[in-house]
């Protein structure tokens, strides 16, 4: 079975779920995918919501796909700029017993349980080190409200 | 402690990965046993006179590439050679007969839609071998098709981390302190290029093979008992029907 193939029955499997992370496949390449992770109560993305690219390459899934978020976000193991994420899974600890929508529930896990030992963004890692959780908060807001809760509003 | 940038050191192991992708095919040809035993010439004299007498007994070898799942993929490379070359109609029955067992298991485990593309490439394989549509040089190009190579060893990736999280008590001893099994098995076994110890052969052995149908593996290292090491798996009063070479780190497939 090819890459291709499996990526058309995973996205099959979602599309006949509720598809809580607004899963959509790239209608010219299968490879790449895109999802909204909703920010958790409780964390500094609080009513955001978070779009991720997922590129996967024609070893998948033997190998894990490339995850960024193309919102930008103020949490430890998520490069602010290049929203490249850095999770054990998504590296080291991926196996091919993941699909797409493990690896959204896992990256919507990372949103609420932040590894500051391994900090992409060294500032929000040093704030949690520091365990200056106020400081944490109100940066990782004032972020979420500048770019990820602003489509919204504009519809509202 | 400034926390190092976790990106780099992965990285450089793709770097260190990618360079021995480029020297190794995924299972080379069969080959002298006596070449490698020049490799240590300079080196490890005391390897190099172990491999010498191995090779009076076994002469050939063919060569796994050194990328972590060399002990997987060598058990079944080796595992499909010998129900090939021996013809054994009930051997293919009693493989046949464990893997629809397994099947299901690891659907019930993993979920159906994920085990199926490697499942399916372990049932192709069982199924060409029946028909006779399968021989040494088709294995050979099988086993160097990325996918189908790579789906085989996420098979018996899955197969050795079920049976030892249904055998438990068995493992615990092997699973380091403050690790669950489950955890062990998903860093341990599950990902891809881990390389296997111990615990995952007796347990994939244990999963497949029985007393009539053994594996061997001849151990080469550096400790001072004279020669090598023979250890038969499942147990040691097994009939081993095919040979992997061991040397720290890293497994071969061994002929008479």
């Amino acid at each position: 079975m090819k890459s291709s193939q499996r990526l058309a029955k995973e996205y099959s499997k979602i599309q006949k779920s509720d598809n809580e992370f607004n899963i959509s496949i790239d209608s010219n390449n299968i490879l790449n995918w895109k999802a909204i992770l909703k920010g958790p109560d409780e964390t500094p993305f609080k009513n955001g919501n978070f779009e991720i690219s997922i590129k996967c390459t024609d070893q998948y899934p033997m190998k894990p796909p490339k995850v960024f978020f193309n919102t930008p976000i103020f949490h430890p193991n998520i490069h602010f700029k290049t929203g490249e994420v850095c999770l054990d899974v998504l590296k080291a600890n991926w196996s091919p017993a993941w699909d797409i929508f493990a690896i959204c529930r896992a990256i919507s896990l990372l949103l609420s349980h932040p590894e500051p030992d391994s900090p992409l963004n060294c500032d929000a890692g040093n704030m949690l080190r520091a365990k200056d959780e106020m400081a944490y908060f109100s940066m990782g807001e004032m972020y979420t409200q500048m770019f990820a809760i602003k489509e919204n509003s504009d519809k509202k | 402690m400034e926390p190092v940038n976790p990106m780099l050191i992965f990285k450089q192991m793709d770097e260190i990965k990618d360079e021995i992708k480029s020297k190794q095919p995924l299972v080379g040809s069969i080959e002298n046993l006596i070449n490698i035993s020049q490799e240590y010439k300079e080196t490890n004299p005391i390897f190099e006179k172990r491999i010498i007498e191995l090779s009076k007994e076994f002469p050939k070898v063919q060569r796994m590439r050194a990328d972590g799942n060399c002990f997987y993929r060598g058990f079944f490379y080796a595992l499909f050679l010998f129900l090939i070359q021996s013809n054994d109609k009930d051997s293919l029955t009693y493989f046949q007969k464990k893997f629809a067992f397994f099947r299901t298991k690891l659907e019930k485990r993993y979920g159906e839609f994920i085990m199926e593309m490697f499942c399916d490439s372990i049932d192709d394989v069982l199924l060409s071998i029946e028909q006779k549509t399968l021989d040494e040089e088709k294995l050979l190009d099988l086993f160097n098709e990325q996918m189908t190579s790579e789906s085989i060893v996420a098979y018996a990736r899955f197969l050795t981390s079920t049976y030892i999280s249904e055998n438990q008590s068995t493992f615990s001893f092997y699973v380091p302190m403050g690790m669950t099994v489950s955890e062990y098995c998903k860093q341990n076994i599950e990902p891809m290029e881990q390389e296997a110890d111990h615990p995952e052969i007796f347990s994939l052995s244990s999963a497949l093979l029985d007393e009539s149908t053994g594996l061997a593996i001849q151990k080469i290292d550096g400790k001072v008992n004279e020669n090598y090491q023979t250890l038969i798996f499942p147990n040691q009063d097994s009939n081993p029907k095919f040979n992997l070479l061991y040397r720290p780190g890293h497994y071969d497939i061994l002929f008479k």
